[in-house]
């Protein structure tokens, strides 16, 4: 039995209005030290990243084909869009934590029915699952180094000879030795490669590469599984068997397999090899949305408010818009959350194998086919993105099984 | 429902008798030959028969022959994708400078000459007849290839089958018992560990530390290179040395997601009516967990055993390339690196049949255990 809760109704203290000038600054005020000092942080970093490396962002990174340079020189260049994109994620990032430090440090008047919301619920719950947070910490993490990697990165990942052929991990090379060209003294932090390219360069732009393709490709997926599901369920019929043949007809074989015959008859270099990929992971990906809007959308059809929406005279694409997809992606969500993983697994897989992203761009498969025919003697290549791998898939599995006990009604009773 | 008199057991046995038959026949005329076919058959009629189930015959032919449009199907795919793929396939037979005349021959040689609708059908002919014509790249025909590499991939899936299962499932029925306990919590993380490690890269680490710093197990390869001055046993105990390996870096994700479906498959039976009753009576809580629950949340697990035989397969393509492992998944490769027409729909054909063969035992290894299917 849940006992009724009945939120008291706080007023703000006054103190808290001070995280609308800088976020954390209430907590601080308020007596919250950790929290306080964790979010400043955050922030400290956040515009450190935006005054020490927007100016030269292009030029780190993002013309790719190119060949990346990271020249305190010509600084002439306009911003491509790639610059435009990474900026304005850290603007959103930072506005994000802005907001909630905010709305975090001014406990607001909650009436019973807000309390009991699903939305509250779900926070509530989500908030209490451990591992669940522990892999929405982990999923930031990564996003913050994603985001910042052209500040981070201390070398230029695709030139070679950042550094001396296949240093150590932690190697400090000081200028002047034989066969390198630079002036100051450099630190590896992961050590190079075979072609004296900086690892932990590699391995962030790895990292970008990698979340990039993963997180477009399932949105790619689940567009289109939503709306094939979709469509499935609320015609029926020959369509739904139709789609649904295709479903079982793709599922067949393992996706490995398909993207290997895909990806193996077209090959591009380049930057359009990272399209390729995108959309083959969106293309192969999308069966088991398509399956899992199909039956929610089944079930829900039969209920009272779709007749009521059928009733009024509402066309047939809003009922499935408005009314019937809304009410499915729950589901969705934690399935792409996990679907976001294993598409990065899978696309690791297909770069290690040679028909991924091609080659100078480095992905973590990338760089451990790299560090693969040199195991024995430079172990550290292959190590550090394996790693990151494991790191990020393995955060992306603990928040989607967070989100997915938190959004189950079904154990909302416990 | 018919198979409600037989026991179990003497099925079991009986199947096992049928495949200690077509072991006997593998060993004494060598795998894929007829013999073998005819033992393995045979085997599963007897168990059909055994079964004196009109019934599950029908249920096993109805999905025999579902899954026909669904072979033909894939192959069209295949075929399509080819078709679209940029570039001449014969281009890579002769330099840019040789007479048209050569280049007509050469095309002709191999087929290309004629309208794609015409070699599609004479795939299809190749298909139904089992034979898959003459690789381009390697100049023999395809059905020997697949007969090389097959026996290979199938004995590695086969010990990788090994160490899945009962490591999923021992982890997992601890973890099911001491839900919540540290215990659990310490396999969860460390099997999501595994379950979220690229096996490829699990591969190279096993042959950084086994192979390399350790020294204990072969880095690579399917036996030592100076196999052929082993005696028969040292040949054995050779091949099994170097399956440890490979095995481990297919098999070990998969006992990891094998734990997961365990635990969740265990603690929903533990909740149920007739595991409290059983409890009620008294019985020891050993005897509960073994006879009452574990035999029940064993059910979605012989199911998962069938539909893992294609990740298996789709996994070696990785593996095997890390082991150097001359199986399906270096053939596949080849041929698509090759573009190596007729061995790349022979390989995307045996991998989908392998996967409606799991689809089909899964099916009725569940219709079988559990008495509350219907085969309808």
């Amino acid at each position: 039995m849940t006992a009724i809760v009945k939120r008291k109704a706080e007023k703000p203290p006054a103190q808290a209005w001070a995280g609308m000038v800088l976020p954390g600054l209430g907590h601080i005020l308020t007596g919250k030290l950790t929290t306080g000092f964790g979010l400043l942080l955050i922030m400290a970093i956040i515009a450190w990243a935006a005054v020490a490396g927007l100016p030269t962002l292009d030029q780190v990174i993002w013309p790719w084909p190119n060949g990346l340079v990271r020249p305190e020189l010509e600084l002439a260049r306009p911003l491509s869009w790639h610059g435009v994109v990474s900026i304005f994620g850290l603007f959103i990032i930072a506005a994000a934590v802005w907001f909630t430090a905010f709305r975090h440090a001014s406990p607001r008047e909650q009436t019973e029915a807000e309390y009991n919301s699903n939305r509250a619920i779900f926070i509530r719950k989500f908030a209490s699952h451990n591992t669940g947070m522990l892999g929405l910490f982990g999923v930031l993490v990564l996003i913050i180094f994603v985001v910042l990697a052209p500040m981070i990165a201390p070398f230029d990942p695709i030139t070679t000879g950042a550094g001396e052929i296949s240093a150590a991990p932690g190697s400090y090379i000081p200028p002047g030795r034989s066969g390198v060209s630079f002036t100051e003294p450099r630190w590896f932090l992961m050590g190079t490669d075979q072609f004296g390219r900086d690892v932990f360069s590699r391995v962030l732009f790895g990292g970008v590469i990698s979340l990039t393709i993963g997180l477009i490709s399932v949105s790619l997926a689940a567009t289109i599984g939503t709306v094939l599901g979709a469509t499935a369920a609320f015609f029926g019929g020959v369509v739904d068997r139709g789609i649904m043949w295709f479903v079982d007809l793709l599922l067949s074989l393992p996706r490995l397999v398909l993207l290997l015959a895909i990806a193996g008859m077209f090959r591009l270099t380049g930057t359009a090899g990272i399209y390729l990929i995108v959309v083959i992971l969106g293309f192969t990906g999308w069966m088991g949305v398509c399956r899992i809007v199909r039956s929610q959308v089944l079930s829900l059809k039969q209920q009272e408010f779709i007749q009521a929406a059928r009733a009024l005279g509402f066309s047939s694409p809003r009922i499935v818009l408005r009314h019937l997809i809304p009410n499915a992606l729950s589901p969705v969500i934690v399935y792409c959350s996990l679907a976001i993983g294993s598409t990065m697994l899978v696309e690791a897989g297909l770069s290690f194998l040679g028909l991924g992203v091609p080659q100078p761009i480095p992905t973590w498969g990338n760089i451990i086919t790299d560090g693969k025919d040199s195991i024995i003697n430079e172990p550290w290549i292959a190590i550090f993105p394996g790693l990151c791998i494991v790191g990020a898939v393995m955060s992306l599995n603990l928040l989607g099984d967070g989100l997915r006990d938190a959004l189950d009604p079904k154990l909302r009773g416990r | 429902m018919a198979n409600n008199g037989i026991n179990a057991s003497y099925l079991g046995a009986a199947q096992l008798v049928g495949l200690a038959l077509s072991a006997v026949s593998t060993a004494a005329f060598g795998f894929m030959s007829t013999p073998t076919y005819v033992a393995l058959a045979m085997s599963f009629v007897v168990f059909l028969v055994l079964l004196q189930s009109a019934n599950l015959l029908m249920y096993f032919l109805r999905k025999l022959v579902l899954a026909i449009p669904l072979l033909l199907g894939v192959c069209t795919l295949i075929f399509i994708l080819i078709e679209l793929s940029p570039g001449d396939i014969s281009s890579k037979f002769f330099n840019p400078n040789v007479t048209p005349e050569v280049k007509a021959l050469i095309e002709a040689k191999y087929g290309l000459d004629r309208p794609a609708i015409i070699r599609y059908g004479i795939m299809v002919k190749n298909i139904v007849m089992f034979d898959f014509g003459r690789s381009m790249s390697q100049e023999r025909p395809v059905f020997d290839i697949i007969a090389e590499a097959l026996p290979n991939t199938l004995l590695l899936s086969a010990v990788t089958l090994v160490i899945i299962f009962p490591t999923g499932i021992l982890l997992g029925t601890i973890q099911g018992v001491k839900s919540g306990k540290p215990a659990d919590t310490g396999i969860s993380i460390s099997s999501l560990f595994f379950y979220s490690m690229p096996s490829f890269w699990l591969a190279l680490m096993l042959q950084l530390i086994f192979g390399t710093y350790l020294g204990l197990l072969p880095f690579s390869g399917p036996y030592d290179l100076n196999a052929f001055d082993q005696t028969p046993w040292q040949h054995f105990i050779d091949r099994c040395i170097h399956l440890i390996l490979p095995g481990l870096a297919m098999g070990l994700a998969s006992a990891a997601g094998t734990a997961r479906y365990m635990r969740s498959s265990l603690l929903e039976v533990i909740r149920q009516d007739y595991i409290r009753t059983a409890r009620a009576k008294g019985l020891p809580e050993g005897v509960v967990i073994r006879k009452h629950a574990l035999r029940n949340a064993l059910l979605p697990i012989i199911t998962l055993m069938g539909l893992s035989l294609p990740f298996l397969f789709s996994g070696s393509v990785l593996v095997e390339q890390v082991f150097a492992w001359p199986g399906m998944g270096r053939t596949i490769l080849l041929a698509i690196f090759e573009q190596d027409t007729p061995l790349i729909i022979a390989s995307f054909f045996m991998f989908t049949l392998v996967v409606v063969a799991g689809n089909i035992l899964a099916d009725l290894a569940y219709a079988l255990v559990d008495p509350r299917i219907k085969f309808d």
